[in-house]
């Protein structure tokens, strides 16, 4: 079995890159890559929260636009899943 | 019986800050006066004594000069239809939503919209022209991704957090942040001081400012901030008292 350590030095920084452009690029991607799954994760959380923010808020607050708002929430979620699924396949 | 309308009150030392007096000419009206004394004639309690109309335009001469509002991302919405609040009660009627000034909404929008341009500025730059373009792309999705994430808290705190003028109550709704929400009543007899404070050069364009109401309620002062039309905000409020004053009186005759 692969160990952790391993496992995730070939994921956040890729051997081919560091031997193809430079330890420090490589490196430099790696971190890069390592920042935007942590904070798109972050943010995948904060969506939730958002969604369930809004439907305390349209409870509180009744207008004819509410529907729309719990619309809204669910857009950004799913929006904010799919950059999330981005980071972790494209780079 | 609050403490209303105290000549000792009504001065102020600050030009900007108005103390409310009670105008004659906003006592209620006669008909309104004789319709409450048939209606709790049987009885002298506060719902029988609040049942006596279901028309806005009774509580308020101010009510009556403007129309019901029916687009709710309005600031000022007066006779608001199709709104209501979670508390609700069935008889309670609202007569006055408030969110602050659109005005006060300039700075995060203004903010949005540099940020929005920001990225084209940094791709110039040659340190991020290196990046593969996998990775200027990812990096554009999670700046674009945050910017919606500000704008939309930003624009679900102004549109939440609402001031609700009632026949009852007045209501103070906080949404702080996303975790944090606060609402506070006080009943409309509870009501002791009323303060219209404007001043700057914005609020005086656009004609808005902040009403600071004291009152008895274990909330003591509810300030409803930077709100459009503060004047009339706290002309209904003092028409209300006089209104609540009044019933109480004729439910003590009685």
């Amino acid at each position: 079995m692969m160990p952790l350590f391993s496992l995730l030095q070939l994921t956040f920084f890729p051997i081919d890159g560091v031997l193809a452009e430079g330890f420090g690029l490589g490196l430099l991607l790696g971190l890069f890559k390592l920042f935007l799954i942590v904070g798109g994760s972050l943010y995948v959380f904060f969506a939730f929260i958002v969604i369930r923010q809004i439907a305390i808020m349209r409870k509180t607050l009744i207008t004819s636009f509410s529907p729309l708002f719990t619309v809204l929430g669910y857009a950004h979620f799913i929006v904010a899943l799919l950059a999330l699924l981005f980071f972790f396949t494209a780079l | 019986m609050p403490e209303l309308f105290d000549g000792s009150k009504t001065t102020s030392p600050e030009p900007v800050t108005q103390k409310l007096e009670l105008a004659p000419d906003i006592a209620p009206s006669p008909d309104l006066s004789s319709d409450s004394d048939s209606t709790h004639s049987s009885a002298g309690s506060q719902e029988q004594l609040k049942s006596h109309t279901n028309d806005p335009n009774e509580y308020s001469k101010m009510l009556c000069a403007e129309k019901p509002t029916t687009n709710p991302f309005q600031a000022f919405l007066a006779k608001p239809r199709k709104m209501f609040f979670d508390s609700q009660a069935s008889a309670e009627q609202i007569l006055l939503i408030l969110r602050r000034h659109p005005a006060t909404q300039i700075p995060w929008i203004v903010t949005a919209v540099i940020f929005a341009v920001l990225p084209y500025w940094f791709v110039s730059l040659p340190v991020v022209s290196t990046l593969p373009a996998n990775y200027l792309l990812a990096s554009f999705i999670g700046w674009y991704l945050l910017l919606t994430g500000f704008i939309l808290e930003s624009f679900l705190s102004w549109f939440f957090n609402v001031y609700i003028v009632t026949d009852e109550r007045i209501i103070d709704v906080d949404f702080v942040s996303l975790i944090y929400k606060n609402v506070s009543f006080a009943k409309i007899d509870k009501i002791e001081d009323v303060t219209v404070q404007t001043g700057g050069v914005l609020q005086a364009v656009f004609n808005y400012g902040s009403v600071f109401i004291q009152t008895a309620a274990e909330k003591r002062e509810f300030d409803f901030a930077d709100v459009p039309q503060p004047a009339k905000v706290s002309q209904l409020l003092n028409e209300l008292i006089i209104q609540e004053e009044q019933e109480q009186l004729e439910g003590r005759v009685s």
